[in-house]
């Protein structure tokens, strides 16, 4: 009998033994690691607020928003346009024929950049005529000298005679004469010195382009491309708002025209993401602002001007309290604007007018509740090994020396956009201050951080919340940043936050 | 009551004096025949200080099992070991001259020992989070050892009442994978900020000749590590290669009196060193795992992956690998044991016994009773208290006919009928020729 009952219990025993291999584990079991670490400074988030922000640190370390329009550039073209090709024909040996500025202007003289003068005509004479044509009113800027342009017309032992030449008068100095005129002469004569009279003399103008010209340029508007600066910063905004203390809007000149210039402000207006469109109103802008310009004794030379457009002579700090999405404006050129005819400029073939144009935010503000989204596409499904994670519990640290607290919601959804949860069950109004991720480091006076806020915060993601992550494929995230009311701050590009986050994982199988 | 964890090992084979192999618990037994001669014979043993299959098997209400880890987990101690132990005895010969006994012998040698704290058992399952803030240890230990022994022992009869002998062993090591017992560090630090792991090692795995294959990778991006205890090739010659080591045996029987007899010994006293093809990996610094830095994840073109943290996590423990020798100490025995001759064939006996494993004595005690039936046929009964347990009942046999003589010895016979809540278990076997019983003279 005992033998009987020790074979079963060792065949029982063998089975268990058999058993082993093929058991499921079960455990139960809670794990803690550290997740990740970032260090994230000013320039990362704002940078992530939109491609278009270019962001800048001044002197002293403050973080500056720039967004830039088009470069627009205005050159000579216009004032030095080329004459059309003319005839001319000589019908006596001394030939007038008024030169006449572009409208409005009263040139002094040109430089020709090119110009030439086909000429044709014949001789009678049975022998070699010398030919010299002479354009007094053109000399050369050097030596001073008249253009002279000298040709024979050989005698082919056929009368008449044909005669033909380019003068190339690139390079010479036209001035007409006190009554406005351009005279061309010619001189022909046989080899014993007698002048003769040539017939059939056609002349043709050609190419005739200035490289500079002087006097009176005129009273003129000088049309420069209107633009659009787009500010995507608050293309995410939700709710809340932010008010800069000094933002400014940039005008920055360069003109190489020998001449005075004003602004002509035909637009400058603010789109909010309301849609209202608001016009920035300021006094000098409407009165125009005049660029400096070169004088006949710096020609070549570029000369600068800066205007700036800020709270003190403007309504820009309420326009952006508006939440501005794009600036809009149209600026002009006019020369001359007083029409003082005493003025001589002068113009070359390489002169421009250049403005440019950019709006910037120092970032000291102040912010209220300020809430922003991102759309998070989510690229790989979550593994299925999670299905043994039974909860979730994020940690998350952040020593913070940004003067701004801030909180986070993340929204899963579907690929339908379809919203599955969220991270916290609160409005976005209630993130602030009990599910707070950073704190605000202190700051003194000016608005500058002069602290580093710690903080912690645990967030509970149960079972039912973590089947919703993993069956997302796409997700928003909102952030919330806040000051106490009444706080200006200043964003320094040294001002960062450091963010530790780990977890504590329930695993059972 | 002093709990008493023990790993008894050959309790029974101590008292069985009529096998030559009683020998081996004490080399100052003289033999009761002149001539023995063993033939192969092999002995197993299996010691696990954890739970037994029992312990943590289970089944479901539709049958299926599962193992309940956290039952396990209450199986165990602080420290903790899984020891198996297979031995090939190819021959003995013991020749008795008068008051002088002597012999030669060889054997194959298997032991492993892994030894684990019940904090890598309980950090593995139940996760890190109730240490959070503590520093735990959860270094696994590992000797793994296979070597040839070549025995020459003598014993001789000093007088009538004391016989004393020994065994010189020269020991041929054909494979050993251990660690270092000096350097077995592996702390594990979860830092309450926000679970940052730290971990302090100063560990050391040494491995030799070519029997094992250990085979490690690691260029700091990945790393890769497997251990083969037989991987590697085994050849004749290392059974006699350059791993040499010297063993020894002494013990001394006492007769106090017709009834009383005491016995002391100490066996495998010695070391073995290892030179040829020595391996040793060693891990020495501290390593912080603080999270996997997002910055380019947030801010630039790269994605987070995990992936990267587990590579990270294994390659941050940077073993360096090194040639140099090293020694490994054979696992010491102590013997002290009194017989009681109720009748000429019925004896009891109580043996204190202690084994020296990783640095530690292990203790085992055990009551005895043999029962010579002639000189055909002998029994006996080992009574051990043994690995926390009460249960551990071992038998012996010994059964001579003519000459051959065949005898088996297990010290926890009920494991045999019961292997799923064993955690001690041994046997041994073989067959003897022994001639010319040697007359008993009794002290007067």
């Amino acid at each position: 009998m005992l033998l009987f009952l020790g074979i079963v219990a060792t065949v029982l025993s063998c089975r268990k033994i058999d058993d082993l291999s093929n058991a499921d584990l079960e455990f139960d079991g809670d794990y803690a690691t550290a997740l990740l670490t970032a260090n994230v400074q000013i320039g990362d988030i704002v940078g992530e607020l939109d491609s278009n922000t270019v962001v800048e640190l001044d002197a002293d370390g403050l973080v500056h928003l720039i967004y830039r329009g088009k470069f627009t550039q205005r050159n000579s073209d216009d004032v030095l346009a080329s004459i059309p090709q003319f005839p001319l024909p000589l019908n006596d040996t001394f030939v007038v024929f008024p030169y006449t500025s572009p409208a409005g202007m009263d040139l002094d003289f040109l430089i020709l950049k090119t110009a030439n003068i086909n000429y044709s005509c014949q001789s009678n004479e049975t022998e070699d005529v010398d030919l010299m044509i002479e354009i007094p009113e053109l000399t050369d800027p050097v030596t001073g000298d008249t253009y002279k342009h000298f040709n024979t017309i050989v005698f082919d032992g056929a009368a008449p005679s044909n005669g033909a030449g380019v003068m190339d008068l690139a390079g010479y100095r036209l001035e007409p004469n006190s009554s406005g005129d351009i005279t061309i002469r010619y001189v022909a004569t046989k080899a014993d010195g007698t002048r003769v009279i040539l017939s059939n003399f056609f002349t043709l103008f050609q190419n005739f382009k200035s490289s500079y010209a002087e006097g009176y340029l005129g009273n003129q508007v000088y049309d420069l491309p209107a633009d659009t600066i787009i500010i995507d910063f608050f293309d995410r905004w939700i709710s809340g708002g932010i008010t800069f203390a000094d933002p400014v809007i940039n005008i920055n000149v360069e003109n190489s025209f020998g001449l005075p210039v004003r602004s002509i402000s035909n637009t400058m207006n603010i789109w909010s993401v309301d849609g209202s469109v608001i016009p920035l109103v300021s006094s000098e802008l409407t009165a125009g602002i005049d660029f400096a310009y070169p004088s006949l004794s710096e020609v070549g030379e570029v000369k600068e001007t800066f205007f700036q457009l800020n709270k003190d002579n403007s309504n820009i700090v309420s326009l952006f309290g508006t939440k501005p999405i794009a600036v809009d404006y149209d600026l002009d050129a006019l020369g001359n604007p007083d029409n003082d005819t005493s003025i001589t400029g002068f113009v070359t073939d390489s002169s421009f007018f250049s403005v440019n144009v950019f709006v910037d935010l120092p970032v000291h503000a102040t912010s209220n509740m300020f809430t922003v989204s991102s759309e998070i596409e989510i690229e790989n499904a979550i593994s299925e090994e999670y299905e043994y994670v039974d909860y979730l519990t994020l940690k998350i640290v952040t020593d913070n020396r940004i003067p701004v607290e801030g909180a986070l919601q993340l929204y899963f959804e579907d690929d339908m956009g379809n919203r599955l949860d969220s991270l916290f069950d609160v409005p976005l109004d209630q993130l602030l201050p009990e599910y707070k991720i950073m704190d605000a480091a202190d700051v003194d006076a000016t608005g500058a951080s002069i602290s580093t806020a710690h903080n912690e915060i645990e967030i509970d993601i149960p079972r039912e919340k973590f089947d919703a992550f993993l069956d997302m494929t796409n997700a928003t995230l909102v952030t919330v940043l806040n000051n106490e009311p009444g706080t200006v701050v200043k964003f320094f590009g040294e001002d960062d936050v450091d963010i530790k986050i780990g977890v504590r994982a329930g695993i059972s199988q | 009551m002093m709990a008493i964890r023990t790993e008894a090992q050959e309790l029974g084979l101590h008292f069985m004096d009529n096998v030559i192999q009683s020998g081996y618990t004490n080399p100052g037994k003289m033999s009761k025949y002149r001539i023995n001669v063993s033939l192969p014979s092999f002995y197993g043993g299996f010691t696990h200080t954890g739970p037994t299959i029992d312990d943590i098997l289970f089944y479901r209400a539709d049958g299926s099992p599962y193992i309940d880890v956290d039952a396990g987990l209450l199986e165990l101690q602080d420290d903790n070991f899984l020891r198996t132990q297979l031995n090939i005895e190819t021959f003995n010969v013991t020749l008795r001259f008068g008051k002088l006994q002597a012999g030669l012998s060889h054997a194959i040698k298997n032991d492993f020992v892994l030894a684990y704290p019940r904090n890598l058992a309980e950090m593995a399952f139940n996760g890190n989070e109730q240490f959070i803030d503590q520093t735990v240890n959860v270094a696994p230990g590992l000797n793994f050892t296979v070597y040839s022994e070549f025995g020459l022992h003598a014993a001789y009869q000093l007088t009538d009442r004391l016989s004393i002998g020994g065994r010189l062993k020269l020991l041929s090591g054909v494979g050993n994978i251990s660690t270092n017992l000096d350097r077995e560090k592996l702390d594990i630090y979860t830092d309450p900020e926000y679970y940052q792991l730290t971990a302090t090692t100063d560990y050391q795995i040494n491995a030799g000749t070519g029997l094992v294959e250990i085979d490690y990778y690691n260029d700091g991006d990945s790393t890769s590590f497997n251990i083969d205890p037989f991987g590697g090739s085994l050849s004749a010659g290392d059974f006699f290669s350059g791993n040499g080591g010297i063993g020894i045996d002494i013990g001394a029987e006492y007769q106090l009196n017709d009834k009383i007899t005491l016995g002391a010994s100490i066996i495998d006293l010695g070391n073995i060193r290892w030179g040829k093809s020595a391996v040793n990996l060693t891990s020495n610094g501290s390593y912080t795992f603080e999270g996997i830095d997002a910055n380019d994840a947030f801010f630039g073109e790269d994605s987070i992956e995990f992936n990267e943290a587990l590579d990270t996590l294994a390659t941050i423990f940077g073993f360096e690998e090194t040639n140099k020798k090293y020694s490994t100490g054979l696992p010491t025995k102590f013997y002290l044991s009194g017989r009681y001759n109720v009748t000429k064939t019925f004896n009891v006996g109580l043996v204190g016994y202690g084994e020296i494993i990783r640095r530690k004595l292990r203790p085992a005690i055990a009551l005895s009773a043999q029962k010579d039936f002639g000189r055909i046929f002998s029994i006996g009964g080992v009574y051990a208290i043994q690995n926390g347990r009460f249960d551990n009942l071992g038998v012996n046999f010994g059964l001579k006919l003519g000459p051959i003589q065949l005898y088996g010895v297990s010290d926890n016979v009920i494991s045999v009928f019961n292997p799923s809540d064993t955690k001690n278990v041994n046997f041994r076997m073989g067959l003897n020729i022994a001639i010319a019983k040697k007359k008993d003279k009794s002290v007067e």
